[in-house]
């Protein structure tokens, strides 16, 4: 009796920290954005002064048009696009599917504002594409710093998420249906239109509102891409805003910042509405059979270079001229690249201590810091796993609330928590404080994770140590942890991908020791040291790029 | 004093009331089955009894414990009740070893390494595993994991055992030899053993009760033999055996008795059913080994005259389907019969009426 009842206080210990963790920042914020001034300050007065100000900022609706614009459009090349491959990729016999397969989740992966970097040195109004087209054909026709250029950019970097749900919803698709299709005389392309189509259908309408809602979430491409027109989104609009008034204006910091979640919020419990009505579609299936494949014939190889022009502008492209950019020494019209080429860039990133601590920072919050979070992650797990009770069902809601705070969103409250609760005040110019925001942002994300590993541990296992005299604790200690081992190992892998990856987290809490290449390199294109962020940004590539491999070598699913 | 006993046990599973009050007690060396179709509530019980599910009335006793007092609020947890439990699935931990899983219980328990590893090895001796300990499950064949599963379950001597469809997972051949091995081990061991199964066979060969669970309540308890022979209801007549099943309407009753009119014919047989049900539609229910083909008809009660309308060797006899206006016959019988019409006895006291 009494092991029961300990297991079950742990379990709502766990769950109650979780929540008073996910709690705390959005309630100082919804308190914030009802102040006049900042929560230190002494003379701060409840009112609603901040959403006038900022509702009355004709900057502000013109970010927010943007934002949705820029949502709108993106989706709509994001969803088509993304599906097209997941078409291509699953159902046809289009050549090469195998080379491509790993290669199109890449975009994923790699932080947007490398990407951007990259497209700015690349085909930006001095990039070495465009310099020399200025060389050969006149002026270019692009304008990299346009919105178009934005929404296309953003728009082909996040095909990559609708081609993950699209195809692995395509490929659950029991084969016989498409074959019952067929026997009663449909063709091929009347078969997808007819009967894959619309049972891929919910996974489509997720993605698409997964993509609308990131839409909503970008902050290195337009930081990048749009500013230099003055171009604003929320994201952006907010990081500009932290000067505003020339004191912090964290009231009005606040009220955007509950905008932005007012928006996303609803998003996330739309998305998770359809995902169960998706899972549904992908519960009814027939027997597993391999379908024969959709012969493309004479497109076979038009589809095959679709998909390599798609992988080539969106990732061959800026990082080539990434990689070439931080091995000169300087670039504009008239230089010859043999003159430049150097090794200089990579020695001097090395006397710069704030960029070194930066690189020592990042590996030691993904290796250690990821494995840190993890073990939040699968306590949290634990704590609603084979429980049913109104607690759990509670855990399942606060989980969801992070995703609907974007990374800057995220580590600005953070910010604010450790600013706010006098004890946690030291620990706050630490790398522990970025631990904390990257923790919070990605909780929802590696929850999942740890979850679906432990759906693979049939229920029967945990009860065969129960009833031979095991207590809960002791059932999971040997039985249940042991079996998610190589499932936590995978976690940890995609976290620590994603904890290099990460750079608006951690902008508002960067200082001296908190410094990681994300918010270093964020900070430093502010200063316009091109050298220093195209080495940092090949660097941070790299360790990516290394890490996927482990991951790919070791089996580990890049999708959830 | 039972070692096993349950008392009016309600569970209810998301609204829906899945035990409505089952009783059931127990003693060592016999051998209960729960059989029912699926939905019954019989995995759900035996759960239940484990602590694996949760009851909101009724009590349960172990070995002159309550484990379980709806009404005291005694609820003890699984780990601590003591029982064996046999998995449908066997669920043996993949990352264990055979013994390193039958020696779980042991280490749970404190027993010194010396000692654990003797006594793993005297239970895996005695179920023919001798020389597997070192094995991992999923290196063991079907019949050596579910022997497995039973070691791991016994290793700590639990007097309570209970079993999940443990012969579910085997081949039909191999079902049969683990059958006999179940029943001659668990009268060796002397243990109460509480077994789910949905296969009436099974049930009849391994236990010495069966409790036909229906919708949540036990429909009829008792021996094999009463179960078979003396089902007093439609339901566990049906349940039980292979039947024939004619529809037709009660004539007449009394003393036990009962006649039905089928058609032309007049069926005498034994009374399943109220008084005040002469003259309504009823059904007789005859086994179809209690079918006799006759050569020839003396006039007698029960008999009627059907055409053969196709024949099915079985291997040990032979299986005819007759079928007159208002009948379907199966019978068996052994040899085959040429074509036509022939004479069938239908006992009346091997004829239900209910």
């Amino acid at each position: 009796m009494s092991s029961a009842v300990a297991g079950t206080s742990i379990r709502r210990i766990v769950i109650a920290v979780t929540a008073l963790f996910v709690l705390a920042p959005i309630l100082l914020i919804t308190y914030q954005s009802f102040l006049t001034a900042p929560f230190f300050d002494p003379k701060a007065q409840l009112s609603f002064w901040a959403y006038e100000f900022v509702f009355k900022e004709p900057d502000f609706w013109r970010a927010l048009g943007t934002t949705a614009m820029l949502a709108v459009g993106m989706t709509a090349i994001a969803v088509p696009l993304g599906a097209l491959l997941a078409f291509l990729m699953t159902r046809t016999d289009m050549p090469g599917r195998n080379i491509l397969e790993p290669l199109l989740l890449v975009p994923i992966f790699l932080s947007p504002l490398v990407l951007a970097f990259g497209y700015v040195v690349t085909i930006g109004p001095v990039g070495f594409i465009t310099v020399w087209w200025k060389q050969y054909l006149g002026n270019p026709v692009w304008d990299i710093y346009s919105f178009s250029s934005l929404v296309v950019i953003a728009g082909l970097t996040h095909a990559p998420h609708v081609y993950l749900y699209a195809s692995s919803a395509l490929r659950s698709l029991p084969g016989d249906l498409e074959e019952a299709a067929r026997v009663t005389g449909a063709k091929p392309a009347r078969v997808a239109m007819d009967v894959s189509l619309p049972m891929i259908t919910p996974a489509l309408l997720f993605s698409g509102v997964l993509i609308f809602f990131l839409g909503f979430e970008v902050f290195g491409l337009p930081l990048i891409l749009g500013d230099p027109q003055g171009l604003l989104v929320l994201s952006t609009y907010l990081y500009k805003l932290t000067n505003k008034l020339g004191v912090p204006s964290y009231q009005l910091m606040a009220v955007v910042v509950m905008v932005i979640i007012a928006v996303a919020l609803p998003l996330v419990f739309v998305q998770r509405l359809l995902l169960r009505t998706a899972q549904r579609f992908i519960a009814v299936r027939g027997k597993a059979v391999r379908t024969n494949l959709v012969a493309l014939r004479a497109w076979r190889w038009p589809a095959f270079l679709l998909i390599a022009a798609w992988f080539f502008g969106t990732v061959m492209l800026p990082m080539m001229g990434l990689v070439l950019r931080s091995f000169v020494s300087s670039w504009g019209l008239g230089i010859n690249l043999l003159d430049v080429l150097t090794l200089d860039n990579y020695v001097e990133l090395f006397d710069d201590s704030e960029v070194v601590s930066a690189i020592i920072n990042t590996l030691a919050i993904a290796t250690i810091g990821g494995a840190l979070s993890i073990g939040c992650y699968t306590m949290i797990a634990l704590a609603q796993h084979r429980w049913t009770s109104a607690w759990v069902r509670f855990a399942d809601y606060i989980v969801m609330l992070p995703r609907a705070m974007p990374g800057i969103v995220a580590g600005l409250a953070i910010f604010w928590v450790f600013l706010f609760t006098k004890p946690l005040a030291p620990l706050r110019t630490t790398l522990f404080a970025v631990w904390v925001a990257y923790t919070l942002v990605w909780l929802a994300y590696g929850l999942r994770l740890v979850q679906s590993a432990l759906l693979q541990v049939a229920p029967e296992l945990e009860e065969a140590a129960r009833v031979t005299g095991a207590g809960i604790g002791r059932a999971m200690r040997d039985v249940t942890i042991p079996l998610i081992k190589h499932g936590m190992l995978a976690a940890w892998l995609l976290i620590l991908l994603i904890f290099v990856r990460e750079y608006s987290t951690a902008v508002y809490l960067l200082g001296p020791g908190t410094e990681v290449i994300g918010s270093l390199v964020v900070s430093r294109w502010g200063g316009g040291a091109v050298d220093i962020v195209t080495c940092l940004s090949c660097i941070n590539v790299a360790l990516i790029s290394l890490g996927l491999l482990v991951a790919l070598r070791l089996g580990v699913k890049l999708h959830g | 004093m039972a070692d096993l006993a349950v008392d009016d046990l309600r569970i209810r599973l998301g609204g829906n009331e899945i035990l409505k009050g089952v009783s059931l007690t127990l003693r060592r060396g016999e051998v209960a089955a729960l059989l029912g179709p699926s939905g019954s509530g019989k995995t759900t019980l035996l759960r239940a009894v484990a602590g694996l599910e949760q009851p909101y009335a009724g009590t349960i006793t172990v070995g002159g414990t309550k484990v379980f007092d709806g009404a005291a609020g005694i609820n003890q947890p699984t780990e601590a009740r003591g029982l064996g439990f046999v998995f449908q699935s066997y669920a043996l931990w993949p990352h264990r070893t055979v013994s390193e899983n039958v020696a779980y219980s042991l280490k749970l328990r404190g027993v010194a390494a010396d000692v654990q590893r003797d006594t793993v090895q005297k239970s895996l001796d005695s179920l023919g595993l001798g020389k597997l300990g070192h094995r991992f499950p999923h290196e063991l064949s079907g019949g050596q994991q579910q022997r497995v599963a039973i070691a791991r379950a016994l290793v700590y001597g639990p007097t309570v055992v209970l079993l999940d469809e443990p012969l579910s997972n085997l081949d039909a051949k191999l079902r049969e030899e683990a059958r006999a091995f179940l029943k001659e081990l668990i009268e060796r061991e002397n243990l109460a053993a509480l077994m789910v199964t949905h296969d009436q066979a099974e049930a009849l060969a391994i236990a010495n009760r069966i409790l036909l669970l229906n919708g949540g309540v036990v429909e009829q308890a008792g021996t094999p033999q009463e179960m078979y022979n003396a089902p007093e209801t439609l339901f566990v007549a049906e349940f039980m055996g292979s039947n024939n099943h004619i529809e037709g309407q009660i004539v007449g009753m009394g003393d036990g008795r009962a006649s039905i009119r089928i058609g032309d014919h007049l069926l005498d047989g034994q009374a399943r059913c109220a008084h005040d049900r002469v003259g309504q539609a009823g059904s007789a229910v005859i086994r179809l080994e209690g079918v006799h083909v006759i050569d020839g008809s003396n006039g007698g009660q029960n008999h009627v005259k059907l055409d053969l309308v196709t024949s099915m060797f079985l291997g040990h006899t032979w299986e005819h389907l007759f079928r007159g206006p208002g009948m379907t016959i199966r019978a068996h019988h052994d040899g085959p019969l040429s074509s036509g019409a022939h004479w069938l006895h239908l006992p009346s006291d091997r004829v239900w009426i209910f």
